[in-house]
């Protein structure tokens, strides 16, 4: 009898998916999917639109990510129309990008994958989720609540909506931030940055834990794809970077993109499977987000998420195949989020009215935008008529990049679970909340 | 004792979970009240769980994002089979939002597009995925329009503050009410008029009879009618004969005694009179919305709406002559405010300079977008986002609210708006700069808009 396993939603999940693993009578695992249930056609609805419209359309692809998918557009169509933006536009967005990614982080590590490892792997469906956590644990839960909503503020600040946010436009930004708002954020960050540092303790804590687990399940060897700025970690702006299994770091200006990013169309997702183009497909098959960044970073932009990155290197080696490492990456990529937004909250480029190229002409074309959102690389490729009407539009988003990785893993860890027992030895603490 | 809930997502983009999580502390208070029994974004409990419950056993049902696949439309009649009230929470469930401009365009184009052409496709012969994939519907469909829904909040996403304020407000309408609250006794028990002569025996409205008691009878104890704040009472009052022959011997409302019934709805059955959401169970938005959604019926020889709020023959007939007189009388008011009448930029009702791309120079944060030569959806958009787009970030409103109370096609109005606002201007001209209508004027509402989907004209032997 073949047995099928099936988790129909995979829950804490940003999106639609389920997940099915396939057992043959010989208890050997046959097929592992992760099946994506929706999608709704973006690149193909924004034809026809005026190209500075699009990036107020694109937000809409993911209310946890929107920001990147405001920027980074509004990116292509600008290097569609060969369009420069003033500076302090450029630092504002970077702010923005950050601020983004700092409430993501937080909200991935408290609210979508802590429960799992606060109230252990066993517990009870029912209770295992954010509020509970909360209920438990309130002090640590006010924290988390004070970190996301110091993210999300600082975007409804710049953005004007965290969610959906309409601040930038093809040239620079519409306004820039008032002085008496960046005074308020900037009073408040010394205390953000405190609670990154405790964040960080806990999460060490749990990784030390759980070390038994991150570092025996899931250890998947794949390719990893990043944004660098001449090596340095950077979420705004850079080349793509490719590493390979073995640690080789190979960087494509976002322009070639498609000399290194193939797109395989499977038979059981609506997420596609990307993978590195010359090394084909499954071999190729790369993933994405915070661990994908680790990996790809020389080192990091700022002093203290440069020493969480030695740290983490020192304990995994100089690349991490260990799928559970994840966690500790999203939280050296926090770091440096509230660090950045610590310095730019200083710089008086981010009051200037100057954020705005005021003299914008269409131009026939295509353009590239890319950017690092919390979830992995988000790239447009927008095609501009003379008028500036979008043509075309081919999207490779963040989730997306990671969707054939995560099959992978899931067919790894199906393997050791069902076919290896390798679950049965595993060492797993108390849980911190029973 | 929590409510039972359940947040169903369809193809989303998650932003209205997200702009309620933006609560953060503001959602303690309101976490216990709440008994989580489905919301994949948050808690473990898998789709089996939901089909496996009786029917009609959540209380409060969330349905947020469009049906796009056959699987979201399957979820919908799901949700509705399950949950005694269904919330379309944001511009998706309401209207389709962006979504929506998918139906501009055949289901085949969307999935050749995504599937088989997009540049970085390597495959080569590259099909739909079939295998465990729900399908797609062939195009956008309102939920309101595959089942019956009975409250919208719109906006994309709507603010926190609308959803905290939406949620609040179902919860008191599940919860006990006053403690002094007394449903088996009316207003009229222990009125001090009852026998001296009342407000009734004098002809004058007083919906004491018809109103539950626990409030101490303070206004007919001073002078003034009761207008029934305490809501219906399980117990008429005989009198309340007296008011029914008093409402039905009214053949056109004076403008007195609109108000008192208008006041008394509201009070008696409503939700304040505000727009953020849109709740049907609330006769007053009901007949200010959708008037045409009311059947009427006759009783002793008189015409009033069909509706049954209180199952009390009685009540729910007074209430129904009442709603029925002020169905097409000017004294009925209700307000809905647009995106403009809130915001703070200055109107000098000039006609625009040249119109203007938003890419183009830099608008000012004074003067109304309109003016300046901006495309502002304001005048033609629900308020209740708190005008930020416009005040707090120098862009444009781009009507994610949806039309307010009365226009049924947010497009067709503001392409009327912007008529006579150019009434100075070529046409011509005007025109060409309009190069995507559906996209500007129609771009969170073009799935409940008139214009409908793309079709194809089938001819015969064509």
């Amino acid at each position: 009898m073949v047995k099928e396993i099936v988790v129909e939603p995979v829950t804490r999940l940003e999106g639609h998916g389920g997940l099915r693993i396939v057992l043959g009578d010989d208890g050997k695992v046959k097929d592992a999917q992760f099946n994506i249930t929706s999608t709704r056609f973006f690149e193909k609805f924004c034809e026809g639109r005026y190209c500075e419209h699009v990036p107020r359309i694109t937000p809409r692809i993911c209310g946890i990510c929107p920001i990147p998918h405001h920027l980074t557009p509004t990116k292509a169509v600008e290097d569609a129309w060969g369009v420069q933006i003033p500076e302090p536009a450029r630092k504002l967005r970077i702010l923005l990008q950050n601020a983004k990614q700092y409430s993501s982080h937080l909200l991935h590590f408290y609210a979508l994958a802590a429960p799992d490892f606060l109230l252990g792997p066993m517990a009870d469906p029912a209770l295992r989720n954010v509020v509970h956590v909360i209920n438990k644990m309130p002090d640590v839960g006010a924290m988390a609540l004070k970190m996301m909503d110091f993210g999300q503020k600082l975007c409804a600040a710049i953005g004007g909506k965290s969610v959906h946010p309409i601040c930038a436009i093809v040239g620079g930004m519409k306004k820039p931030l008032d002085e008496d708002v960046r005074d308020k954020f900037l009073k408040e960050v010394d205390e953000q940055i405190e609670f990154t540092k405790k964040t960080v303790e806990i999460g060490l804590k749990v990784v030390e834990d759980y070390w038994d687990v991150v570092a025996n399940v899931g250890v998947v060897p794949t390719y990893y794809v990043g944004l660098t700025k001449n090596g340095v970690h950077d979420i705004y702006e850079g080349d793509i970077r490719i590493v390979t299994p073995d640690g080789k770091k190979i960087d494509y200006a976002p322009r070639n993109y498609l000399d290194a990013l193939g797109e395989h169309i499977p038979d059981h997702s609506y997420a596609t499977h990307m993978y590195y183009k010359p090394a084909g497909y499954p071999e190729g098959i790369y993933r994405a987000n915070c661990l994908a960044m680790i990996n790809a970073a020389d080192k990091m932009a700022t002093p203290l998420a440069d020493e969480a990155l030695k740290a983490f290197r020192e304990k995994t080696g100089p690349i991490s195949h260990h799928t559970f490492a994840y966690h500790w990456a999203r939280l050296i990529e926090t770091i440096e989020s509230i660090e950045i937004i610590a310095t730019l909250l200083k710089d008086p480029d981010i009051c200037n009215p100057d954020c705005k190229t005021l003299d914008i002409e269409p131009k026939e074309g295509s353009g590239v935008g890319v950017t690092e959102a919390p979830r992995g690389l988000l790239l447009y490729n927008i095609w501009s008529d003379a008028e500036g009407i979008c043509k075309k539009l081919n999207l490779l988003v963040a989730t997306n990049h990671n969707i054939a990785g995560i099959e992978k893993s899931l067919m790894h860890v199906a393997k050791q679970v069902f076919e290896d027992k390798a679950l049965d030895g595993l060492k797993l603490p108390d849980p911190w909340i029973k | 004792m929590p409510v039972k809930v359940a947040f169903m997502q369809l193809s989303s983009c998650w932003g209205c979970h997200q702009s309620l999580l933006n609560a953060h502390l503001g959602l303690l208070p309101i976490l216990p009240e709440l008994d989580i029994v489905y919301w994949p974004a948050v808690v473990d409990f898998k789709h089996a769980s939901l089909v496996e419950r009786p029917d009609g056993d959540i209380v409060v049902g969330f349905i947020e994002g469009v049906a796009r696949t056959k699987q979201d439309t399957e979820n919908v009649k799901l949700m509705r089979k399950k949950c005694a009230v269904i919330v379309a929470i944001g511009a998706c469930a309401c209207y389709g939002s962006v979504k929506g401009l998918a139906n501009l365009y055949d289901i085949e184009d969307l999935i050749k597009r995504k599937f088989m052409e997009t540049e970085a496709i390597t495959d080569e012969d590259p099909k739909e995925p079939t295998e465990f994939v729900p399908g797609f519907e062939d195009y956008i469909i309102n939920i309101k329009d595959i089942i019956d829904v009975d409250m919208f909040i719109p906006g994309c996403p709507p603010t926190t503050e609308n959803i905290i304020a939406a949620v609040s407000y179902l919860l008191t309408l599940v919860g006990e009410g006053p403690a002094n609250l007394n449903k088996n006794s009316s207003v009229c028990e222990k009125c001090e008029l009852y026998k001296k002569g009342c407000f009734l025996d004098q002809k004058m409205l007083c919906y004491g009879p018809i109103t539950a008691a626990g409030c101490e009878e303070m206004c007919p104890n001073n002078g003034d009618i009761c207008y029934g704040c305490f809501r219906p009472t399980n117990k008429p009052n005989n009198k309340a004969k007296q008011l029914k022959e008093l409402i039905d011997d009214i053949l056109a409302l004076t403008l007195e005694q609109g108000a008192s019934l208008q006041h008394f709805l509201d009070l008696y059955l409503g939700v304040s009179n505000i727009t953020n959401f849109y709740f049907r169970g609330d006769l007053i938005q009901r007949l200010a919305y959708e008037p045409e959604r009311f059947a009427t019926k006759e009783v002793e020889g008189r015409v009033i709406l069909d509706v049954a709020p209180t199952g009390n023959a009685i009540m729910d007939e007074i209430i129904g002559r009442a709603l029925y007189l002020l169905k097409d009388d000017p004294s009925f008011k209700f307000s809905s405010k647009t995106v403009c009448s809130h915001c703070e930029r200055e109107v000098a009702d000039k006609v625009p300079t040249d119109l203007k791309r938003d890419y183009q120079g830099l608008p000012t944060m004074d003067k109304c977008f309109l003016e300046q030569g901006y495309i502002c959806l304001g005048p033609v958009t629900q308020a209740g986002c708190g005008t930020i787009c416009p005040n707090k970030a120098n862009a444009p409103c781009l009507g994610c609210y949806g039309p307010p109370v009365g226009v049924k096609e947010q497009g067709a109005k503001f392409i009327s708006a912007l008529g006579s606002l150019c009434a100075d201007k070529d046409p011509k001209e005007v025109m060409k700069f309009i190069k995507d209508p559906a996209g500007l004027f129609n771009r969170f509402t073009l799935a409940d808009s008139t214009l409908g989907h793309k079709y194809h004209d089938k001819m015969e032997g064509a």
